[in-house]
């Protein structure tokens, strides 16, 4: 069963002890930032009156990153974290280009730079049965705002909140469908709903790989019709030749040919 | 042929000069890094060399498919006299993209894994493959052409003629794919595209057009050859491909703007800004000034008319590559991308290539002149 995150961004402090466990469990160098990078795979975005939203990678259920990378060297795992293999990526960068959240960050510094991005601590941690370093921090030394479980569970649990408590939360778990549903999501309180709070509320609700598909399963069916009317073509227009070759003199032949060209 | 001394003319020094940017810009990018030598970052991640070495150079290339297709699938000899230009144009479009690519990969050594590890899921993948498998596709319609001339290779040549129709055929097909999805890379930003860009038939426009671009490339390079060394392809021949271009780029323009108007985006063209101000520009270069010149017929009988009508489209054809790969993903970046003097100087150092390349192409394969030994189908060849 996919493992997921929920952030309750009524219950977060800003105290970012969750940045400061990433940094240790993924041995990110530097002091923590605020902007994500290669040494930063989650920061506290401020949104004033107290307010602060963790950025990092929502691990999508179908993963743009992962479908648009040529040679898979990003893929989700059963366990729902999508994960990076350095070995297989060539460095062409077209999961930055495409990921709709912006998360994928490189080691432009580097000679030979790797992509960084949030593994949900899929090695350390999630293999083994346990939480994430954010989660755990958060729970243990923080606010407790970031929740680590099941993912049909932490959904339930959001609309549970949602529905009793009308008055504290805006009617909407972000990440239960955008972009075909992602493995981290959020909560936010009732006075500052989604748009407010710098979320991209425009995504579709269908997974954005289905786009790119649905040019490329045409391609099996195109090649072999476009092959035959070449072909086809080929034959026909060479046959006219070979016909007018036979049966008219040189002169009329001439005559004929001048004609079939101008079409 | 005449031989001309080498001399310290004005465009070999500003081609040297060029060149050495070049070099001193490659060593910082392999030494340095991507971060110390471009302009690129996490918010702007595909520049110039994407932009303009990859996603337009293999536009420019599709000479190679157009010509060959009309000479051969649709039987029209008398292009017969520019296959040979266009094939080696294209080869060689082809062969420095694929270099090009290099200094774009973070992991250049590790290239072939596109090959290897594919993932037919994504558009770039079925790029690779495309373009990888062309190549291989235009090196052997090319020795079939340009070989001809050595003895002790008479044998295969006279194979690989045999089977000519396959390969264009093949070169037809694997083009159609590629060149679509160039613009298949971009359909899955549907956010991040400025709307007067993003289309679901991003990969049918890149295809469409790419045909008009290789009839535009191909006078253009008749008309440099005929400047630099005399060599050129006839005026009718040429005339009629920029008609061809035209036709072609109104059927697009029809298309392009029908899909603006049914998903309500007109108002983008009038809004004024950067974006709306470039969109214009691209139409004007890429359809309005090529179609009014190919209406008069006075101009279309001049070598510069012809030939400006086809430069004009090939300009807006790079417009809008570098439209959709630059202007119009910045538009949702939050960053303002230039790109860095070292971004300029290697894309140009491969343009300044390219030229060497085409000039001794010119020169030493002959090519713009038709010698009957070379044409496959003799007894037709003859007849026109
Ligand atoms: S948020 Fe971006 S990087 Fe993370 S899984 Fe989704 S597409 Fe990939
Ligand atoms: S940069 Fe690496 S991980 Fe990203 S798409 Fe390219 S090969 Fe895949
Ligand atoms: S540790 Fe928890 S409470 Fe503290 S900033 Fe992170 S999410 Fe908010």
């Amino acid at each position: 069963m996919p493992k997921a995150m929920l952030v309750d961004i009524t219950e977060c402090v800003g105290c970012g002890v969750c940045s400061e466990a990433c940094k240790k469990e993924q041995k990110l160098p530097g002091p923590v930032g605020k902007k994500k990078d290669y040494a930063n795979y989650t920061v506290l975005r401020e949104e004033g009156d107290d307010v602060y939203v963790r950025e990092l990678c929502m691990h999508c259920t179908d993963p743009t990153c992962a479908s648009v990378c040529p040679v898979s060297a990003l893929h989700k795992t059963p366990e729902g974290p999508v994960v990076y293999d350095f070995d297989l990526c060539i460095g062409c960068r077209y999961c930055m280009m495409a990921c709709p959240f912006g998360v994928p960050k490189y080691e432009w510094q580097k000679p030979i730079p790797k992509i960084k991005k949030c593994i949900m601590c899929y090695d350390t941690r999630i293999k083994k049965g346990l939480p994430t370093a954010c989660s755990q921090a958060c729970q243990e030394e923080g606010g407790g705002a970031t929740y680590f479980g099941e993912r049909s569970e932490l959904l339930a649990e959001a609309h549970r909140r949602i529905k009793e408590n009308p008055d504290t939360y805006a009617p909407h778990v972000y990440g239960e469908h955008e972009v075909g549903g992602t493995n981290v999501m959020f909560l936010a309180p009732k006075d500052r709903p989604f748009e407010s709070l710098h979320f991209n509320t425009k995504l579709p609700e269908e997974a954005l790989p289905e786009l790119t598909w649905q040019v490329l399963n045409k391609i099996p069916v195109i090649v072999p019709v476009w092959a035959t009317f070449l072909t086809g073509m080929w034959w026909l227009n060479n046959r006219k030749t070979e016909v007018e070759e036979n049966e008219g003199s040189k002169k009329i032949r001439d005559e004929k040919h001048g004609e079939g060209e101008n079409d | 042929m005449t031989k001309p001394k080498f001399k310290f003319t004005f465009w070999r020094v500003v081609a040297a000069l060029i060149l050495i940017a070049g070099a001193v810009a490659t060593f910082q990018r392999f030494v340095y890094g991507l971060g110390y030598a471009t302009h690129l970052s996490d918010d702007f991640p595909w520049g110039l060399w994407i932009g303009f070495d990859v996603i337009s150079g293999v536009g420019l290339a599709a000479g190679g498919f157009t010509i060959t297709a009309i000479v051969y699938i649709f039987n029209l000899k008398k292009y017969h006299c520019i296959v040979k230009a266009t094939v080696l144009t294209a080869f060689m479009g082809y062969v420095l993209v694929g270099t090009a690519l290099l200094w774009d990969l973070g992991k250049y050594y590790d290239i072939w894994h596109a090959l290897v590890f594919g993932n037919h899921h994504s558009a770039m993948f079925e790029l690779a493959v495309c373009v990888a498998s062309y190549i291989g596709v235009l090196a052997l319609e090319f020795s079939s052409i340009a070989l001809g001339k050595f003895k002790w290779l008479r044998k295969p040549v006279k194979f690989l003629k045999k089977s000519y129709i396959l390969l264009v055929i093949l070169g037809v097909l694997i083009s159609t794919l590629h060149q679509s999805s160039l613009g298949t890379l971009y359909v899955i930003v549907p956010e991040k595209l400025h709307p007067l860009w993003y289309s679901r038939l991003l990969p049918i426009y890149f295809f469409f057009t790419s045909i008009g671009v290789g009839l535009g490339m191909t006078v253009v390079e008749s008309y440099l050859s005929w400047r630099g060394m005399g060599h050129e392809a006839p005026l009718p021949v040429l005339a009629n491909l920029v008609r061809g271009m035209v036709v072609i780029q109104l059927t697009f323009f029809v298309a392009m703007f029908e899909g603006l108007i049914v998903s309500h985006k007109l108002g983008y063209l009038v809004d004024g800004s950067f974006e709306s101000g470039m969109w214009w520009l691209e139409m004007a270069l890429w359809v309005f000034i090529p179609t009014i010149i190919a209406f008069r017929k006075k101009w279309m009988m001049t070598r510069f008319g012809v030939f400006a009508a086809g430069f004009s489209g090939v300009l807006g054809f790079l417009m809008n590559r570098l439209n959709v790969s630059m202007t119009a993903f910045q538009w949702s970046a939050k960053v303002k991308y230039v790109p860095s003097w070292q971004e300029m100087a290697v894309s140009a150092s491969f343009v300044v290539v390219s030229f060497i390349i085409f000039a001794y192409a010119v020169k030493y394969f002959n090519l713009f002149h038709e010698e009957d030994e070379e044409s496959i189908e003799e007894s037709a060849v003859k007849a026109v």
